[in-house]
């Protein structure tokens, strides 16, 4: 089913009345493609149908919420990037006590698992706390399981070859039928924790946030909103990595960041 | 905002045509362009400086959420889709791959079609799989134009033989006549 503004509207409508949540915060042409989807994977059969679902199903704001976590879809994404955090950064968690990394709107988890694969290798993985928030109780439920999406299994090994990992990489994993689970062992330092990231949360020990490729989906003005509350908790000379392709260049005074890397869009918090 | 913008699919066989387009088309040649082409997704850098020797006009791969402008060139970025916006901008993402490509031309085909209606030209050039077949026919429903290369000069006729038999092809044209085409806008 193909949907046009006006459906959009009325649908967003409906949703802020049971919910009071704007989906209009994101990205119009985005909501309409992942809406499209729901809507036509769950056979409804035109639009008055799903606005009647959305009034009489509890679950609806759940599944939506799920439905608009993009999955990360691969692991190391931008070997580069995750060489430099490695070189470079990373020595500023060392014997840092309660220094903490978050992961928030975490969807499929390929950007937590990369992380603490990097963590395992530099002796790491026992100093630092890592949160990770979603907005989406089915994603949290998942990340909880470790299971790595199979499909992309390759291209995880061939970017964390370009990103010169020296192990095996298949070690880091069980392979049970046809799932594949990151060790357990890696998930002693993690919290995790629904929240959505537009609204306030205090995270204490802030030295690493990474949120990559997640205020995309957003509006401008909900991209700002969203980034004002991360850095927020950013203490001064921590860091934040955005995704290679995202904008904030307008906003880096408002956000009280500098560019710490431009290329890969690695930003460190200032005190102005 | 603009009368036309031009949105441009390739892939196997593309580059040539392209940069023959490009180094065509004068400095102020007044509409905005949309390049969707098959790529390497962890090369991040070299084939926009590949594009800009050829071209008289301005090439960008573009950030999130960029205001568009007449007469330059937007690249969809390596490993993401590239769409056009409500209010002359351009979104990026990370979805799954469509057609097994990131960035997918059906994605940006469409979203200038739902975008810009009548104001589209969507062009297919040379290309190995089906992807742009959906977006331009999407765009000749929304009533744009709609251009495939000829498959006579194709190097590789899949795409353009797919977007033929998906919708109905305004003109099938070899690069010269697309070249002409455009600089008569």
């Amino acid at each position: 089913m193909k949907l046009g503004v006006t459906e959009i509207r009325k649908i967003n409508f409906a949703l802020k009345n049971k919910f009071q949540f704007e989906f209009s915060d994101y990205s119009f042409y985005f909501l309409k493609r992942q809406l499209e989807s729901y809507i036509t994977r769950n056979n409804f059969r035109n639009i008055d149908d799903f606005l009647r679902y959305i009034h009489t199903c509890e679950q609806i704001e759940d599944n939506l919420r799920e439905e608009l976590l993009v999955p990360e879809n691969e692991m190391f994404r931008d070997p580069t990037m995750w060489e430099y955090l490695r070189d470079n950064i990373l020595v500023s968690l060392k014997n840092r006590h309660n220094a903490t990394v978050w992961f928030p709107e975490a969807s499929s988890g390929e950007e937590l698992f990369s992380f603490l694969i990097m963590l395992y290798e530099n002796d790491l993985i026992n100093d630092v706390r890592v949160l990770v928030t979603s907005s989406s109780k089915f994603c949290l439920k998942k990340l909880k399981t470790g299971v790595v999406r199979s499909k992309g299994y390759e291209n995880n090994e061939t970017n964390y070859k370009r990103y010169n990992g020296q192990n095996d990489f298949g070690k880091y994993f069980d392979f049970i039928d046809s799932k594949i689970l990151l060790h357990n062992k890696f998930y002693q330092n993690v919290t995790f924790k629904q929240h959505s990231v537009w609204n306030p949360i205090q995270v204490n020990g802030l030295k690493l946030t990474i949120f990559r490729n997640k205020a995309i989906y957003y509006s401008n003005n909900f991209q700002h909103k969203v980034l004002k509350n991360i850095t927020s908790n950013l203490i001064v000379g921590s860091f934040l990595i955005l995704g290679a392709k995202e904008n904030v260049r307008n906003s880096l005074i408002d956000l009280d960041i500098d560019e710490h890397n431009k290329f890969e869009k690695i930003f460190r918090k200032v005190n102005r | 905002m603009n009368d036309k913008i031009i949105v441009i699919g390739g892939s196997a066989g593309s580059f040539q045509i392209i940069t023959k387009i490009l180094s065509e088309l004068p400095k102020k040649f007044p509409y905005p362009i949309f390049l969707c082409l098959h790529r390497l997704k962890h090369v991040r850098t070299g084939f926009i400086e590949a594009l800009t020797i050829k071209s008289n006009l301005n090439v960008i791969e573009p950030e999130d959420k960029v205001h568009i402008k007449s007469g330059n060139i937007y690249l969809a970025p390596a490993n993401y889709h590239m769409y056009l916006e409500l209010g002359n901008i351009i979104s990026l993402s990370t979805e799954p791959a469509v057609n097994h490509s990131r960035p997918a031309i059906d994605l940006t085909f469409s979203s200038a079609a739902f975008n810009y209606k009548t104001k589209v030209v969507g062009i297919i050039l040379s290309g190995a799989n089906r992807d742009g077949a959906n977006g331009i026919a999407d765009v000749h429903k929304e009533g744009g134009i709609t251009i495939a290369q000829s498959l006579e000069e194709c190097q590789v006729r899949t795409m353009p033989e797919a977007a033929i038999n998906a919708t109905e092809i305004d003109y099938v044209y070899t690069s010269d006549e697309i070249i002409s085409y455009l600089l008569k806008l």
